[in-house]
């Protein structure tokens, strides 16, 4: 497979997770940081409602976006008490219970082996899996992912959300109601991750718990702050950018051995870099 | 006949401290009444438990025949209260317009269902919205900021700001805490005439003011708190005068 379709298609399934996270990090500000989680989520369920084809695809897709929407308002839950830096350590307790799942539910994840020889998307009796076509399909998806974000961000309900990170007292004065939009950026979050997580699945035909864990989750975070939050072109700026940083070191002469903590370094190095000299990102606003 | 805003024997304690203690008093509708007192009276505190940001301890609360005991800030705000803060809560990353159109009634039919699935309603809608917002910012004389951010704007078009906000939700009632605070003399002026007009097109207001002088200007009735209970209410002249509390507010001799 050529190294710039992968690397397109990487990008536009981590842009999905990094929109994700904008809504409810950026826009509404429940700072999570367990997104990589509900990804996961998301492609363990397609993976194995489609795997010996026992669901047909779209139906696949329906559940792991249901189940996606539906665990993170469960997720966001401690947010309506939990403030800050509270709900960031909650967060975290929920990505590293979600993981544990991941790992020991053997019977339903086959654990640390993962699932293997996951189909492509089977869409009208077509099963994609050419990486050209594949393309189209997660262009598609991203786009109409991307339409819906700013459709709800030029909306009242987007200046609503808004307004909740910047004053939640003020919103609440407004006589907005302030849990349900809560609850519903929530749903609507993880619909956009359990989305990327079905590309994933799907497109990579192996998912293991590695692929949902914590440095997943901060990649996440680190690509919407390089890319910048509460805007469109920033979650998408972000994800292409740093994906092509993996890519990018294979053309270095370093071996194979510390390539892999060398790009977990400099994904470190880019983050505090861009909290420091460059908050709003590439294209957005400070997280 | 009844007030048109009743608080009657309102407690509220934080641990140790009486914040109110028994308050009752009643305001009528279309006027400006100003509740006064030293600082720590309650002032603030009655504002947060008439607006359902606190519950009282005891007492109740009725607001044009509706009991607001049970009812959550939102609903209280559909009744037709509306507050501003003593420490303005703009939205600082937002535009005055915006700003405006976060607090507008009847937004709430649009949500993020309607967003995704009704575009060009919603559109529609939005840009009502937005003229609706430039309308209620022209009323306050601050249609030339509408894009602008809160922090661009001077603090007395900040706190104008804030009162096209309280009118955005469409309330009846007004409760504005400090609206003439750190206001220099000359903008302070224009805030006494917006008060004054916005009672003169029908609204009640209830006040919270430090200045004396400004108090004099702008209520048609003081109510005096002292230590969470309303010691008298009654007109200015009447209340500015009285010796007893000029002891309580002024610490002077009696």
């Amino acid at each position: 497979m050529s190294f710039l379709l992968s690397w397109l298609i990487l990008s536009q399934i981590y842009a999905l997770a990094a929109l994700s996270t904008n809504l409810l990090v950026g826009v509404i500000g429940i700072f999570s940081v367990s997104q990589a989680a509900i990804f996961g989520v998301g492609a363990y369920t397609v993976a194995l409602l489609t795997v010996s084809n026992t669901v047909p695809f779209p139906f696949a897709v329906l559940a792991a976006m249901a189940i996606c929407g539906g665990l993170n308002v469960l997720w966001s839950l401690p947010s309506l008490r939990l403030w800050g830096d509270y709900f960031v350590i909650t967060s975290f307790g929920s990505q590293i219970v979600a993981t544990s799942v991941f790992i020991n539910w053997s019977e339903l994840t086959a654990g640390a082996a993962g699932i293997t020889g996951i189909p492509g998307p089977v869409l009208f009796g077509h099963e994609i899996v050419e990486p050209a076509e594949f393309l189209v399909f997660s262009t598609v998806v991203l786009i109409l992912a991307s339409v819906s974000f700013w459709l709800l961000m030029h909306s009242p309900f987007g200046r609503t959300i808004d307004a909740i990170r910047q004053d939640e007292s003020a919103v609440l004065a407004a006589g907005k109601d302030v849990l349900r939009a809560k609850l519903s950026v929530s749903a609507i979050s993880g619909v956009y991750a359990g989305l990327g997580g079905v590309l994933f699945a799907t497109f990579i035909a192996y998912i293991d718990p590695t692929s949902f864990d914590i440095h997943v989750s901060v990649l996440i975070l680190t690509m919407l702050v390089v890319g910048g939050a509460r805007t469109l072109a920033g979650s998408i700026v972000g994800p292409f950018l740093l994906m092509a940083l993996p890519q990018a070191l294979a053309y270095v002469d370093v071996p194979s051995t510390i390539a892999g903590p060398l790009r977990q370094l400099l994904y470190g190095v880019l983050l505090v870099a861009f909290m420091l000299f460059r908050p709003q990102g590439i294209a957005g606003r400070r997280l | 006949m009844p007030g048109y805003l009743e608080v009657s024997g309102v407690s509220k304690r934080f641990g140790g401290l009486r914040a109110l203690d028994q308050c009752s008093f009643t305001i009528e509708r279309g006027k400006i009444s100003c509740l006064v007192g030293p600082n720590g009276a309650g002032k603030t505190t009655i504002f947060n438990v008439i607006t359902g940001f606190l519950r009282p301890d005891e007492g109740t609360i009725s607001f044009n025949g509706t009991v607001l005991d049970h009812l959550t800030p939102r609903a209280r705000i559909r009744c037709g209260i509306a507050r501003t803060f003593q420490n303005l809560r703009l939205f600082g990353e937002m535009t005055a317009l915006d700003n405006v159109v976060v607090y507008l009634k009847g937004d709430d039919a649009i949500g993020p269902i309607a967003a995704l699935t009704r575009p060009f309603h919603t559109h529609a809608a939005m840009k009502r919205m937005k003229e609706r917002a430039l309308a209620l910012l022209d009323d306050v004389g601050l249609a030339h900021k509408a894009n602008d951010t809160p922090a661009t704007l001077s603090f007395g078009q900040q706190k104008l700001l804030c009162i096209a906000r309280a009118l955005a939700t469409g309330a009846d009632l007004l409760l504005l805490d400090e609206p003439t605070s750190g206001l220099s003399q000359s903008t302070l002026s224009g805030m006494v005439e917006m008060v004054h007009k916005l009672r003169d097109q029908g609204r009640t207001l209830l006040v919270v003011e430090h200045n004396t002088k400004i108090v004099q200007r702008i209520a048609d009735e003081i109510l005096f708190l002292h230590q969470g209970r309303l010691i008298t209410q009654g007109a200015p002249e009447k209340i500015v005068t009285d010796p007893k509390l000029a002891e309580i507010y002024f610490g002077g001799a009696l």
